[in-house]
Formats: structure tokens, sequence, C-alpha cells
């Protein structure tokens, strides 16, 4: 049996961190320095030059270059490598009975993260990916107000979020078809289309889909979704403009609206009073709320939030807008 | 020398020139660039493009040692862009250095250097053309480019296929400053017709500022040479602008005094410093304020945003009133330059502008 049990509250859940990059220093090193519940023990990057930063740092078991070297000192591993790297240390780090945080996406092919869910469902690990949008008060309201019928059915649906490119990228592996599996669709589109899924279900009857791949990846991207209840949206997610990030959703009485870079303010009109209202939100602490959720999940052997299969459901989605891809009809870009 | 099959360098290809240049490399010669990339955040729309990230900058001579090594052209359009005036200085100059020491040293068949019309200072002839001497300033952008190009001569006289082009005020999709700036100065009101301020604009598209750097590869009589470019009609700022009004939907910018325009800048820096102060002690107030009210009263934040904002400014009077013309007739005879018309240019950069919401 791999799993261990923890079943006194004051067990703290030793973690590593694989991937040194500027998704560990912005949301999972800070999340350490104040946490209860887990101990950071491990820190891996195959880069020698940025892991020896994090040397002086030691109060820490293992700082190094290997993933296997930490296994013996961590229950969890948070995968914060680029994309292509998700699959090889996720798939090691469950079959040495760890459990896994990875961050999204859970891998670049369904074909991978089958294996993944395979593997963590054998060896009784659990593996969940860092959908953070989820654990957003708007987002948990926006289910509420889908499941409760509110204001009736939902009739459409409008998701539009784009900002210009500005992630600290040390590398190109961004724009590297290969390495990342694809361009904003798999970046932002990630979390856009997992809120969909997990507001709306996969019923899905056809998807529609056009980008600005020009032979890279995509910077620009539409998608055009029927669901099979007749409920029909669009998608539209951009690196090289400000759009008007918003997710609206339009129900038979009303329509709900927030924009997801700031998701404080939730707006409701309700055609029925004739009414919009402006509700603000508590401050949200993603983050904290998705490793914590991760480490009652190992604590209280419970499902995650977000599930493996969440994390695949996903990337089926985002393979089949690839083989459906249309070319963007941009008369700047035609041939002069 | 015909472009086909040729290898290309591009330096400065995550910026708005350089960017388009891979772009017309691919779509229309099917040419995959070598790029040099100082900073990854910035390469969203190259990695659209098959092209290959050379990771590194200018004063990196082994990475571009070995990028440039099969390469045939080179396009150098990266320039320093810091804070720091020194550094700049040095990356443009020392950069450049280094980089054409190795395409003489590699034989590189033909070295295309993006100037700018800012060599010729800050209070240009009424017309100008490649002939008229250019003119250390106060300026340090232009200056720079002048002490670059004088670097670029000088490896041109021992050997390198040298091509120098100075544009002008280079418009079009992702143009930072004439038309993503553009849009947001006529959309915030910050562009007025000031009694007495009528200068001469001289706009090209990107595209033909593209097309004469790619005719300076294919006609060899091109070596050595600087050109000029700009574009076919001649129109004044005002124009300009209204145009960005026009396709913004914006109103006819007005006509205001020249007394009326010191008194609104006067009290729009009064409201800059006031908002400037009031944020740094509570800015998430106050931010969550403005979106609130952006929300419920949008035509009101922009006539707040338009006060803030402000007009022309003291220092723009002087540079928008010039009557320059820089002549493009070199351009015109030796490379068969022939650029679009400014309606053509402006909307294909409209359909731009919508598809990015900028309007």
């Amino acid at each position: 049996m791999l799993r261990k049990h923890y079943t006194q509250n004051n067990d703290h859940i030793r973690f590593g961190i694989v991937g040194c990059g500027a998704i560990t220093k912005i949301a999972y090193l800070p999340f350490f320095k104040t946490s209860t519940m887990a101990k950071l023990t491990c820190l891996v990057d195959k880069d020698e030059s940025v892991i020896s930063a994090y040397n002086e740092h030691s109060n820490l078991r293992y700082v190094g270059t290997n993933v296997d070297d930490m296994f013996e000192y961590v229950d969890a591993v948070i995968v914060a490598t680029p994309n292509y790297q998700h699959f090889p240390i996720a798939k090691t780090c469950l079959e040495n009975g760890k459990h896994v945080l990875c961050e999204k996406p859970l891998a670049i092919t369904s074909q991978e993260c089958k294996q993944l869910i395979s593997i963590a469902k054998k060896n009784q690990t659990k593996l969940t990916v860092a959908h953070v949008r989820r654990f957003y008060q708007a987002a948990k309201k926006t289910k509420n107000l889908i499941y409760s019928e509110h204001f009736g059915p939902i009739k459409s649906f409008e998701f539009e979020e784009g900002t210009i490119f500005n992630w600290p990228a040390n590398s190109g592996f961004y724009f590297d078809k290969k390495l990342a599996g694809g361009g904003v669709l798999i970046d932002i589109g990630v979390h856009v289309l997992d809120l969909l899924l997990w507001w709306f279900g996969t019923r899905l009857r056809k998807v529609d889909y056009i980008d600005d791949n020009l032979g890279g990846v995509e910077a620009v991207a539409e998608i055009n979704i029927q669901l099979s209840n007749n409920i029909e949206g669009s998608i539209k997610l951009s690196r090289l403009s400000i759009l008007k990030n918003r997710y609206n959703i339009s129900f038979e009485n009303g329509w709900i609206e927030w924009n997801p870079l700031f998701p404080k303010y939730f707006y409701i009109y309700d055609y029925r009073k004739k009414t919009k209202k402006t509700i603000k939100m508590s401050n949200d602490l993603p983050v904290i709320d998705m490793v914590e959720d991760f480490i009652f999940s190992i604590k209280h052997d419970r499902k995650p939030l977000v599930s493996g299969k969440d994390g695949l459901q996903v990337i089926e989605l985002i393979e089949k807008c690839y083989q459906v891809r249309k070319p963007l009809p941009l008369e700047w870009l035609k041939k002069n | 020398m015909e472009l086909k099959n040729k290898k290309v360098f591009i330096t400065g290809a995550t910026g708005f020139i350089g960017g388009r240049i891979a772009e017309r490399l691919w779509i229309d010669h099917g040419i995959k660039s070598k790029c040099l990339v100082r900073n990854f955040s910035r390469a969203a729309r190259l990695g659209r493009l098959p092209v290959e990230m050379v990771p590194g900058d200018l004063l990196n001579r082994s990475s571009i040692e070995k990028a440039v090594q099969d390469c045939d052209v080179i396009f150098h359009c990266a320039y320093g862009n810091t804070d720091s005036l020194a550094i700049n200085r040095h990356i443009n100059e020392q950069g450049t250095k280094y980089l054409a020491e190795i395409a003489l040293r590699n034989r590189t068949k033909r070295f295309l250097y993006l100037s700018s019309v800012a060599v010729y200072g800050p209070h240009p002839a009424e017309k100008i053309t490649e002939e008229t001497p250019t003119q250390f300033s106060n300026d340090e952008y232009g200056n720079s480019k002048i002490r670059t190009e004088r670097i670029c001569r000088d490896f041109h006289m021992k050997g390198l296929p040298v091509v120098v082009i100075r544009p002008t005020a280079v418009f079009g999709p992702f143009s930072p400053i004439w038309t993503i700036g553009a849009i947001q100065r006529v959309l915030v009101g910050g562009w007025e017709r000031v009694q007495g301020v009528d200068g001469i604009c001289n706009a090209v598209y990107v595209d033909d500022l593209v097309d004469s750097l790619l005719l300076s590869i294919k006609l060899d009589k091109a070596i050595g040479e600087t050109f000029i470019i700009s574009g076919l009609d001649t129109l004044t700022w005002n124009d300009f602008f209204a145009e960005y009004s026009k396709i913004s939907g914006m109103p006819k910018p007005q006509s205001i005094s020249e007394t009326r325009r010191v008194l609104k800048s006067h009290l729009s820096s009064i409201l800059r410093t006031g908002v400037h102060a009031a944020r740094k002690f509570a800015d998430p107030l106050i931010m969550d304020f403005y979106h609130r009210m952006k929300d419920a009263y949008p035509s009101l934040t922009r006539t707040f945003d338009s006060l803030i904002r402000g007009g022309i400014k003291k220092n723009e009077i002087e540079k928008f009133s010039w009557r320059t013309i820089y002549s493009i007739d070199k351009a015109r005879r030796i490379l068969g330059y022939s650029p679009r018309t400014f309606a053509e240019g402006m909307r294909i950069t409209a359909k731009w502008l919508r598809h990015h919401q900028y309007t």
C-alpha cells in the first residue's frame, strides 16, 4: 500500500515543487511561507543556475535537479514545469506513490492525461490540476446560479478574455507547439474551457474554432460552441490585445457577468424586476484555496474539486478545437 | 538578389516593424526567419510564425555569432529601449558593431539597417532628402541613430553590403505610437485642432516600409545607399488624427485657441497631480471606485479621462507644427518604391483596430 493515511489534523503534508519558474515564485512559495497544513521540503529544477538561488534555504531537505532524489522527503508534489514536462514528471511522481498537483494543462495530449489518471487510480494517489479559476468566489456563484435556475434556463453565453501577453517567460517554450501543446487556447483557454465544462457539463453538440496560427502557435482564438440543449455561445481569447474581459451568461429571466481579471464585482440583471445589481465579492485567495483543497483531499481521502478527469476533459475539448480548426480571416496578414 | 531560399536573421523581431518583416517573409516568401529574442514576454505575435527564436540580445556575441553564420540577409531593427540613455547607446552602437563584424566575416549578402528620420534632428528644413545633413540634437534617439548609421557605413567601406532605411511615422497594425497610441489619444480627446498648429504628417503604412526593405534586397544597386521612406500622400497631423477619430466613431476633433489649450493643459496637469497623489495613498479604493463608475457611467468617466489626459501638450506643439516634407524621390527612382495611399493603409488599419477591440 503506497498511500499514507493522515488521520490527525496536525500532520503536515510534505511538499516538493518541481519547476522553479515564475508561477512557483508568484504563487506557490508564498503559500508555503504561511501554511500551517503543509511544509515545503524539496525544490527541483532542471536548470542548475535557477536552483542554485535556492540552495541557501537550508531548511529544505533537497534542492537539486533530480526529481527521483526528492521522493523520500515528500508526500505530495506540485508540478510547475513547462507544459511538455507535466506528463513525464507527474507520471514519475504518481508511480512513486506521491500525490500530484499539476499546473495546467494536466498534459498536452488526452492520451497522456488518461495515463496519469490511470496511474493515480492504481496507486491510490490524488491527482489534481491547477484550474485555479474554480476557486474564485464569482465562479462558484455562477455555478450556484446556473444550478439553482434562479433566472430560468440558460439561453446563451459569451466569454472574452484577452490581455497583451507579458508573462515573465524565461524561454521560448510558450511559442513552441511541441513543448506548449498550443498557444492561447491551451494557455488562458484551459481556464475558460474548464469553467465552461464545470458550469454547463460536457454535453457538446458542435464546436467551431478559428485562430490566427500561421505555423507557430495561435495568439488569437475564437470558439463557437453548441451544447446539446440548444445553448449556444462564443469564446474569444487573445494574447495580443485587451478584450472586454467578461464572462456573460444570458438566462431566460436575466443575465450575469463578471470580469475574470477583476473578479471582485459580480453583475446581475433581472429582466423580471428590471434591475441591475452589483455584488461585491469577498477577497479571493484562489491559490491558497486550491492547495488547501488538495491537502484536504489527501488528509480526508476525498476527491479534490478539480480531478484528473476534469483536466482530461479540457484537453479533449482543446484537441477537438484543433481538429476542426479554420484560419481566422485577417486581411492585414494576407499575401501582399 | 532574389529572396527565394535565402536565410534571414532579424533583430527586433518582437517589435512592431521587425515583427511585420518576419510575417511578410513567411507569408509572401515562405521564409522561416531566425529572430533574436531578448524578452520572451513580448514574443506572442512572433510566436504565431514558424520562426526560429534565438534567445539573447545584441550584446550577446556568442548567440548572434551562432545564429548569423549561415544567414544571407540581416534585418537590423533592434534598438535599446531601457530607461538609461547610456545603456541604450551601448546596446545600439556596440551591439551594431558586433552584428556588423560577424556579418562581414560571414559574408552576409545584405545588411539592412532600420534607422529613422529622427537623424535630421528636431528642427528639420521644409524639404528633406537623403542629401540633407543629419543633425545632432538633444534627442538621444536621433543621435543614436546617426552614430549607428555611421557604424554601418564604416562597415560598408570594409565590404559589408549595407542599406540604410530612414522611415517617417510608421502606422498600421501593431504600431505602438502612430496607431495604438493615436487611437487611444483620440478616444480620450487627446487631439484637438489648435489654431496655428497644422504641421505636415509624413505617415507611411508599415507594409510600404517592408516593401522598401524587400526591394533593397532584390536590387543590388541599393547597396551602400540610404533611403527615406514615407507615404504617398501629403497630409497634416489634423488630417491624420481626424481619420482615427472617424474610425473610432468619435466626433471630429474640436478647434480651440492657443489660450484655451494652455488653460486646459494647466487644468489637466493639476488633475493628474491630484490623482497620482491620491492613488499613492488609496490606490485600490480609487481604482475600485473608478471601475464601478466606468461600468455605470461610461460617458462621465470618458470625460474625466479626457480631462486627465489633456489635449496637445506644450512640448508637442513644435513637432506638430513642422511643415517638413520628406522626399521619397530617391526610393522611387532607385528601388521602384510605390507606396499605397493613406486611405488604403487606414482602411486595413481600421479593420485591425476593430478586430483588436480598440474601437
